[in-house]
């Protein structure tokens, strides 16, 4: 149990009347890909925001490297998604206003990186992720598959120990879902980072080595791996 | 695809003639494919012989349509066993799924259990294919993409059923 | 240290690069600030404005008190009127060498010549100025500089024609006097502070909408950031460098456009007021705050602002209902704006804390408008269902974010509140200090000639010279007092000719006393045969001779309103009083039938000289120092509204602009998916038509209140709501809204084009 990376155990999350979390737990190790599967509600996303100290749970721990994420500071809780962890969402995530190199830029000038050196590393990793060609492009201004590509850049710009991603291809077409799920757990491998991958596809999950599944705020894990 | 097991499924609900198990077959499973008098009674009888079913009475007029047959209790534990065995995940499961699950609901046992044991071994082999394809050539990748679409169809059909079991259980049980 | 600045670059990177879209609404802001920060700098520049005027009309008035070894200038400060331009006159007779010169004058002027003001120069030049002419026969030496006459359009002329031998002439040893200041009388006051409140809290509304300008976008690009890491504190900085961003444009802006129309005001006269550009200058200090006010507000209500986005990013993404307004602080402000109102009068309106009291209260109370709002728009909305799809459509969305269409028509409520108290307060303050309006229903016009006799009879003269068959009425007006008391009344002395055409009676003789009353008891102390005492209108030591009450007084029937003789009428003749000839007693009527007539007779009375004056007796009212002041308070008051009306109108536009802008996507999505544009458009206007209307419930609550309070700290007068003016304001509150939303209408169409609905 010490062995793994990230631990969240017994979590509980209320939404005014609707229970999210009900006793919910999963546990992520290095280096591992953990799908999330569930019907929409089943709490799926909250359990994720939980995981990765967006939300607080109403009751629960969630464990980070030995340290305990709901007693933790706000300020810490953002420095840890500044550096060690990173996210691709769905859509919305990035900021409209900026360029995709600006973007991706963004954690790292968020924990104080100097703009020069910011956008020289955020260059790097657009041009690993094949998607250089829109650095200097807005968000709006790139198609759906380039910009999921960007995001994920913005991820892993800050070399992440985890992912977290929610329904990353769901908005995208069958090849560019291929390409970016490819890039995203090709990249992680090289970088030992784990992802936590939230989604209700089959085809998407089938890239993980753990299924969490997720029915009316309670979880049960199941091994993919023989 | 196990006829046998079928038919033993069907027995477990009462004792039957033969002609009324072909019946009763090709009512909830034969659509488009009715079974043909041969394959049942040549399966009766490798059942009887395994000791999965007995005769259980004799019409009078003789003839292998007038015999009766029980299901027996080791043809229990065997279509019991048969049932939560998950299927090897093939690209056309055709009706042994289906089968199973109205099995399943017929006896009154639990089909979210079937369920979930087949929904992990797809995901399984789904896995497999996606880490074959992922060091593969163009080639396996057409032909892995192919096999990982009509597993993840299944999969959703899968999904689905597993939402709709009440409703399934009502219509069944009539 | 540097993550500060970092995160200060990131703000100013956010607000400035974003796109056309962006830009767009940055502009939009700092339009609004800009305007908002000219209108500060305009109100902070008041109070130099009037100093500048009153420093240059004392600097110009001649002083009396004696120097030694100065040689005494005499002089008569004497006016005429052209057309409607009143036109002060002084005329000077240097004794020495060492006389005062007046200020402003490059040289003493010659015998005959006279320097003019600027105004008074383009006047004499003009077309249709012969009349006028006439009056300056003398050469026209040069112009006044203008630092030495007190506004652009003052007609003012210092004149030199020879030795001053009338009795008015005084003698003055330098120029430049001391205006002192009466402390204020506290209807005044009150006046001026609610005037205050009610033009500046709108402004400073505007302000803050203008930060606030597309929140939801905003909203959604910090949850993005705290969403990647940035914490609390960091997303408050980020979101205060964006919002200083437009808050410094905004101050060049208006800065710019404050120094821009201060040249533009050179030409104009507003309500009979006209500046120098170089007056409008704001208190040096108040301009310090005014830029230092900006930036500040625009922080805080970026951090207001940012409430939800740092405790809930998630919910600004998805788009769910916003966290619950904190109602208890928002009406503890308001119930202490009216413990203020109410608690002020414990104190002494000479004190400053009662103005302090009195203006932070009523700043409270209006400021109770845009707090309460969007609580009321909720509430009243949540109720509502059912009807046309454009009415549902609107209820829906106003149901579920009240706050940005309240906040849209909060400005315009607020300026409709504090115009509400003010007219209410100007209408029942007005009673006191407000000239009495009369009626003068007359069928024939005429001008009043006021003068000693002499003139009086040389003016007449000329008159009847130049027009034998004009009418001219002549009379004196006699002051008396009584022994005891110090009573006073006054008599009017006519000859019997006129006596007996006009009071209908024959016989008249001398030593014969009419009475107009018709009223045979009255008792006005003229009892025949008494002596009194001829004064100069009052006070015991302005006697100066006696006269015996005739012993015959007659009653005859009241004349016709404002006929020349009224009152009690003393046959001309040795036994009527005899005032002193060198007092402005003798008066005459002199009909005309135009205005060249009314020129002309005006001319007449300045060729006699300054000893007559000819009154036009409807265009002068005289006004005492107070009347003038508040005369002048309620025109600046009224001129201020209409500039925060247009502001408030501005601020409506911008806001309904930004709130289409928002919602283009789901408005494209609705017109892709057949929704007539009509429709569209009908929702969006009882989307502002539900608030606005509201809006004016709440203002005129608010407003009545307010001005209910205010008059309960004066005593000195009843209070009255102006229904007329309320009722004017509300309907252009409510025009304004309508307009808005027609103004809006291109641009909505502009937003559901197809093109609106890309993602992202």
């Amino acid at each position: 149990m010490s062995d793994y990376l990230l631990t969240g155990a017994d979590l509980h999350m209320a939404f005014g009347q609707t229970k999210a979390l009900d006793g919910a737990s999963m546990t992520v190790g290095r280096g591992e890909i953990v799908a999330v599967m569930g019907p929409s509600g089943s709490g799926k996303s909250t359990l994720l925001h939980c995981m990765a100290g967006i939300v607080a749970p109403g009751s629960g721990s969630i464990v980070y490297d030995g340290q305990e994420l709901t007693t933790m500071s706000d300020k810490r809780r953002s420095a840890l998604r500044r550096t060690e962890f990173g996210f691709v969402f769905q859509f919305g995530q990035l900021v409209p206003e900026l360029t995709c190199l600006e973007n991706v830029a963004l954690p790292l000038r968020l924990d104080g990186m100097a703009r020069a050196e910011a956008e020289r590393k955020a260059k790097l990793w657009l041009e690993r992720l094949e998607v250089d060609g829109v650095a200097d492009k807005r968000p709006g201004e790139a198609s759906g598959g380039q910009g999921q590509r960007v995001a994920v850049a913005r991820a892993l710009v800050t070399g992440p120990k985890v992912i977290f991603a929610d329904e990353p291809t769901g908005a995208l077409d069958s090849l560019n879902g291929e390409q970016v799920m490819r890039l995203l757990v090709d990249t992680a491998k090289e970088t030992g980072a784990a992802i936590v991958l939230v989604t209700h596809e089959p085809r998407v999950a089938a890239y993980s080595d753990r299924e969490v599944v997720v029915r009316d705020g309670r979880t049960r894990q199941v091994e993919l791996v023989q | 695809m196990s006829i046998g097991h079928a038919l033993l499924g069907l027995l477990e609900t009462g004792p039957r003639h033969g002609y009324d198990l072909k019946r009763a077959y090709d009512e909830h499973f034969g659509a488009d494919r009715p079974l043909a008098y041969g394959q049942v009674y040549s399966t009766l009888s490798r059942l009887l012989r395994n000791g999965l079913v007995e005769e259980s009475g004799v019409e009078p007029g003789g003839g292998p349509e007038r015999k009766r047959y029980a299901i027996t209790d080791a043809g229990v534990t065997d279509v019991a066993e048969w049932l939560v065995t998950p299927e090897k995940p093939e690209i056309y499961l055709q009706s042994a799924l289906y089968i199973k699950v109205i099995l399943a609901l017929m006896s009154g046992r639990s089909a979210g259990e079937v369920l979930d044991a087949q929904r992990t071994a797809h995901l399984r082999a789904m896995r497999e294919l996606t880490v074959r394809k992922q060091q593969g050539d163009l080639a396996d990748q057409l032909i892995c993409d192919h096999a990982l679409f009509h597993l993840e169809a299944d999969l959703r059909w899968l999904e689905l059923t597993t939402a709709r079991l009440a409703d399934l259980g009502k219509q069944v049980a009539s | 240290m540097r993550g500060w600045i970092n995160d200060l670059r990131i703000g100013v990177r956010l607000a400035v690069g974003g796109g056309r879209t962006s830009i767009a609404r940055l502009a939009l802001s700092t339009i609004g600030i800009g305007i908002a920060v000219a209108v500060l700098l305009l109100a902070a520049s008041v109070d130099p404005m009037i100093q500048a005027r009153t420093d240059r009309t004392a600097a110009m008035q001649p002083n009396e008190s004696r120097i030694d070894d100065v040689a005494p200038l005499r002089f008569v400060q004497w006016g005429t009127e052209f057309k409607s331009d009143a036109i002060s006159v002084l005329s000077i007779d240097p004794t020495g060498s060492t006389s005062p010169r007046p200020p402003g004058l490059p040289a003493m002027p010659a015998v005959g010549e006279f320097y003019a003001s600027q105004a008074l120069a383009d006047l004499l030049a003009a077309d249709g100025s012969e009349l006028l002419r006439e009056r300056f026969p003398q050469r026209m030496a040069g112009v006044i500089d203008p630092d030495a006459v007190t506004a652009p359009d003052s007609m003012f002329a210092v004149v030199r024609t020879g030795p001053i031998t009338t009795a008015q002439g005084k003698a003055a040893y330098s120029f430049g006097i001391q205006i002192n200041t009466p402390p204020m009388d506290p209807g005044l006051l009150l006046l001026i502070l609610l005037g205050s409140v009610a033009l500046l809290v709108p402004v400073f509304i505007f302000i803050a909408s203008s930060t606030r300008i597309a929140g939801a976008e905003r909203d959604r690009r910090l949850s993005a950031l705290r969403l990647v890491g940035a914490d609390g504190t960091q997303v408050r900085r980020i979101a205060a460098a964006e919002g200083l961003v437009g808050a410094v444009i905004g101050l060049v802006l208006g800065t710019g456009l404050f120094l821009v129309g201060r040249q533009a005001a050179a030409g104009v006269r507003i309500m009979d007021v006209s500046v120098y550009p170089g007056d409008i200058s704001p208190t040096w200090w108040l301009a310090v705050l005014v830029v230092l006010a900006i930036p500040v507000l625009a922080v805080l209500t970026a951090q207001f602002a940012l409430r939800r986005t740092i405790i809930e990013p998630l919910s600004v993404v998805r788009f769910s209902k916003p966290l619950k307004r904190r109602m208890v602080p928002r009406v503890a402000a308001v119930l202490l704006g009216v413990a203020l109102l109410i608690g002020a009068d414990e104190l002494r309106p000479s004190e400053q804390l009662w103005s302090v009291v009195v203006a932070t209260g009523a700043t409270l109370l209006l400021v109770g408008v845009p707090l309460l709002l969007p609580w009321v728009v909720e509430r009243t909305v949540s109720g509502l269902r059912g009807g046309s799809s454009s009415w549902q459509l609107a209820i829906r969305r106003l149901q579920l974010d009240s706050g940005t269409s309240a906040r849209v028509v909060s400005g315009v409520a607020v300026v409709l509140a504090g115009a509400i108290a003010l007219q209410s307060v100007l209408l029942s303050i007005s009673d006191r200090f407000g000239p009495t309006e009369y009626v003068v229903p007359l069928d024939s016009k005429f001008v009043v000639l006021v003068g000693t006799d002499e003139a009086v009879a040389k003016l007449t003269a000329d008159l009847t010279a130049l027009a034998p068959a004009a009418p001219v009425e002549r009379y004196r007006d006699v002051y008396l007092q009584f022994d005891r008391d110090g009573a006073a009344t006054n008599v009017r002395v006519a000859d019997c000719a006129l006596i007996e055409r006009k009071l209908a009676v024959t016989g008249c003789a001398d030593g014969q006393m009419f009475s107009t009353y018709g009223d045979t008891d009255r008792d006005d102390g003229l009892t025949p045969g008494r002596k009194v005492y001829l004064s100069e209108s009052g006070g015991t030591s302005s006697r100066y001779a006696e006269w015996t009450v005739p012993a015959i007084r007659r009653e005859v029937s009241r004349p016709a309103t404002d006929e020349v003789l009224f009152g009690v009428v003393v046959a001309d003749g040795p036994s009527a009083p005899k005032p002193d000839p060198s007092r402005w007693v003798a008066g005459a009527r002199v009909y005309v039938s135009d205005e060249s007539a009314l020129e002309r007779v005006r001319t007449a009375a300045v060729k006699v000289g300054p000893d007559v004056h000819a009154q036009w007796f409807w265009a002068s009212t005289y006004h005492s120092p107070q009347e003038e002041l508040f005369l002048t308070i309620r025109r600046g008051l009224l001129g201020g509204s209409l500039f925060t009306l247009m502001l408030a109108g501005v601020s409506l536009l911008v806001l309904a602009l930004e709130h289409i802008r928002e919602r283009r996507r789901p408005l494209a999505i609705l017109a892709a998916s057949g929704v007539p544009t009509g429709a569209l458009a009908r929702s969006l206007f009882w989307q502002i038509a539900v608030p606005i209307g509201l809006g004016v419930v709440v203002a005129f609550i608010t407003g009545l209140s307010l001005s209910a309070l205010i008059m309960r700290l004066t005593a000195s007068a009843d209070y009255q709501v102006d229904w007329v003016g309320v009722g004017v304001m509300t309907v252009a509150a409510i025009v304004l809204g309508l307009l808005v939303s027609v103004l809006t209408l291109p641009f909505l169409r502009g937003a559901t084009r197809l093109s609106s609905m890309r993602t992202e």
